[in-house]
């Protein structure tokens, strides 16, 4: 075979990829799909079916956007449920009501009403880890209020809610640590291993009034749903949820307000930038102490004293470290009483830190760790440090 | 016909690509164990293990340079127990081809294209691996040059994705649980060790046969590495449990981290190097069995029986499992741990008992040829 017929022949073979690399059984073409962004699962009130809603792209809508036509006022995405006797059931039920094939693939955002998280997430997991589309790195929330409501949510300034909710969760975790982090790989994670129970982001569903012009977002992501062995027994609210990142160490900027050390009537508002923490157990007998110790590095963001003036001879660094330190503090308190006093469910995984630490002493604590829990000695210590005053040196003063 | 010849680097290539692409597979060392987070700890032993195997088959090997396994065993034990004891390798050679092309098939159903059969899988799989085979040892060599470096690139850019995302919290408590779950969990991954008998086929290829065991080494070494740190990975980012339940834990730890809002889903970095490892593993197996059949069979040439072995290899693909249930239970460590052994030690217990024999006796001609 001469150098022609080869190449004559290889140009033929490689033009051959093209039809089959489309693939062949498997072939989908992104127009036959829905593709999902956000999942809502609830119970159905009749039957007590799972109900499952989804919101999805409208790829109409996005078209027109890019042909640069005139916005019909059309919703750039859809929503749509269905009922079923088990999830996957009522997902293949969703295909009656849709023109093109569900796609989960995509799926950022689950979001579980209140009432089913109270009854137990436990039948919704299988489904989630078993299946090939819905991935790890989906990040479940227990909806407080109406569950249809906070699917249809629409935005200002988004035009997907299911992304905006992703983005919100993001920006409210990094500026507020107000909210928690959790995924389903690290869901599955802790309630797989023993002595720590988790936590999902609460959404609130806000009320809008329609006649009024509109400046609430109509949902908002604050606090937190604490579980108990996959069910939810109650919600934290975003101070006790600040404390629980502050433990667990995954806290980013939370802002901390308090009186200035030069007048106290006036406040001083610091930022946290930088911060660690770090948990130790210690067994004796049948007391249980936990060491809990935070460095919590801030900048001044805003003081409405005139007389703060930060020099390293005055005092007044070393009192806005304490007045921080103990700030924070109040903050990990409260998450503390509330898991401990109210709620009964270890969410820091204080059982799982002895297990992981002191694993002997961990067989004897692990069946009766739940009564053990609430009575657990733990010590806070907090380090504040207020390093940076931003860029001015001092207030200003009105002459 | 003059014998073809593989560089010893290329042969370190060809172990090590064979070794490292099983714990980005299924990870046995975590998954068909009870180890959980000191499965780190079981791949020391499976160094140890392998170590072992390989002064077992390539010692013995390198001892005689220029004959493959089936020569050597006519030579140590004669003609038709040599022919028995070859069998044998050459079983393990087909068996273990057919269930690593359909556990690699099995994971593009489950993941990726559901509806595909499975013998189009399969047999496209082992289509290509007999092409390389039928261009020689030669080629097979040249391209695992090629593809360990692809392999390398990616195996460091999985692992460093799952680093960044991993919690190596997740690790303790260390050895908590004594150290039989540790032992329990290196012997399927040892028993996988019997992938090994290929270099007892390519050492009369090598272009420094002496050198063989120390190459070998550092393949192992190397896939050790990658079984080390695949595993400490996996188990920091999904959890002790979690990576023990999972199938494929490599493919669901990289599909469920999140590098930035705009790169995600990598997994397909581990499911292609697992294809390129595979295809360099198929590629080896099909070679040595067809040549190692050819030459007990006492043809001329090995490629006359590639095609028809390899409708057998496809064959058994489809046959030897019903379904997944059964892979799994094949690849539990009370099935694995004594089949793999057998695989290894039946034949090189007798080899190794004709070699002492034969060198007790001092009827070696080559041994007579060392003393003086």
């Amino acid at each position: 075979m001469g150098l022609f017929q080869k190449s004559v022949l290889l140009i033929m073979v490689l033009l051959l990829f093209f039809f089959v690399n489309t693939g062949c059984w498997n072939r989908v073409e992104p127009e036959e799909l829905t593709l999902v962004l956000m999942m809502g699962f609830e119970r159905e009130e009749e039957k007590g079916d799972m109900k499952v809603t989804v919101q999805a792209a409208n790829p109409m809508q996005r078209v027109g956007e890019e042909e640069g036509g005139s916005n019909s006022g059309e919703k750039s995405f859809w929503v749509v449920s269905a009922a079923g006797p088990t999830l996957h059931a009522a997902l293949k039920n969703l295909n009656k009501k849709s023109t093109r094939e569900i796609n989960l693939t995509h799926v950022q955002t689950l979001l579980i009403s209140e009432e089913m998280a109270r009854e137990g997430i436990e039948p919704l997991l299988d489904f989630l880890q078993r299946g090939r589309e819905p991935r790890f790195i989906i990040q479940p929330m227990v909806v407080e209020g109406d569950l249809a409501r906070a699917m249809e949510g629409e935005y200002e300034a988004e035009d997907i809610g299911a992304r905006a909710l992703a983005r919100q969760h993001q920006v409210v975790l990094k500026e507020l640590a107000a909210t928690v982090d959790y995924p389903l790989r690290i869901v599955f994670n802790r309630l797989s291993q023993p002595g720590c129970e988790i936590l999902f982001p609460r959404v609130k569903v806000m009320e809008i009034e329609e006649d009024e012009m509109s400046r609430e977002s109509p949902l908002e992501v604050e606090g937190a749903a604490a579980f108990h062995k996959g069910q939810m027994v109650g919600w934290l609210n975003d101070q006790e949820t600040r404390g629980y990142n502050w433990v667990i160490n995954d806290i980013n900027r939370p802002v901390y307000i308090f009186e200035s050390p030069a007048s106290p009537d006036k406040e001083v508002t610091v930022e946290i930038f930088q911060s660690s923490s770090s948990l130790e157990a210690r067994v004796q007998g049948e007391e249980i102490f936990i060491k809990v110790s935070v460095i919590a590095e801030g900048r001044i963001q805003e003081t409405t004293s005139p007389e703060e003036r930060l020099t390293g001879e005055t005092g007044t660094a070393d009192a806005l470290n304490r007045r921080l330190a103990q700030a924070v503090r109040n903050d990990i308190q409260a998450a503390l009483e509330k898991t401990q006093q109210d709620l009964k469910t270890d969410i820091f995984g204080f059982g799982n830190l002895i297990y992981r630490t002191l694993p002997r002493e961990w067989g004897g604590l692990e069946d009766r760790w739940e009564d053990i829990y609430p009575e657990i000695q733990v010590e806070v210590e907090v380090k504040g440090d207020v390093r940076r005053s931003g860029l001015v040196k001092d207030p200003l003063e009105i002459r | 016909m003059k014998t073809e010849k593989i560089a010893n680097r290329q042969f370190s290539f060809i172990l090590f690509i064979m070794r490292a692409t099983i714990p980005l597979a299924t990870l046995p060392i975590l998954t068909a164990s009870n180890a959980r987070q000191d499965a780190w700890a079981s791949a020391l032993l499976i160094f140890v293990g392998t170590a072992l195997t390989i002064f077992l088959i390539v010692g013995l090997g390198a001892r005689f340079p220029g004959k493959d396994v089936v020569e050597m065993s006519w030579h140590l034990l004669g003609k038709i127990p040599g022919n028995i004891i070859s069998l044998v390798i050459l079983w393990s050679f087909l068996h273990m081809a057919s269930l690593q092309v359909r556990i690699y098939a099995e994971m593009i159903i489950v993941g990726f294209l559901p509806e595909t059969p499975i013998i189009f899988l399969t047999a496209s799989m082992i289509l290509v691996a007999m092409t390389a085979a039928f261009s020689g040892v030669e080629v097979i060599g040249r391209m695992s040059d090629l593809i360990f470096f692809f392999l390398l690139v990616m195996i460091v850019f999985s692992l460093g994705t799952l680093f960044f995302e991993a919690d190596f919290m997740n690790l303790q408590p260390v050895l908590s649980r004594g150290f039989e779950p540790v032992l329990v969990g290196s012997v399927v991954p040892l028993g996988m060790g019997s992938l090994l008998l290929v270099a007892a086929m390519l050492i009369p290829h090598l272009n420094n046969p002496e050198r063989a065991v120390n190459s070998a080494l550092w393949a192992m070494g190397g896939a050790v590495l990658v079984i080390i740190s695949t595993v400490l990975l996996v188990v920091a980012t999904l959890g002790p449990e979690e990576g023990a339940r999972v199938v494929f834990p490599f493919v669901k730890a990289i599909g469920g981290i999140r590098i930035s809002e705009f790169l995600e889903r990598v997994e397909i970095l581990a499911v292609f190097s697992w294809g390129l490892g595979l295809f360099v593993g198929l590629s080896t197996f099909v070679y040595c069995g067809a040549k190692g059949a050819a030459r007990v069979f006492g043809l001329e040439d090995y490629r006359h029986i590639l095609l028809p072995m390899g409708v057998i290899w496809v064959v058994l693909s489809i046959h030897d499992f019903e379904n997944v249930f059964e892979i799994r239970s094949l690849l539990a460590p009370e099935v694995m741990g004594p089949y793999g052994f057998f695989l290894i030690f039946f034949p090189y217990l007798f080899l190794w008992g004709g070699y002492l024999i034969r060198r007790i006796e001092g009827a070696d001609h080559q041994e007579k040829e060392e003393k003086r």
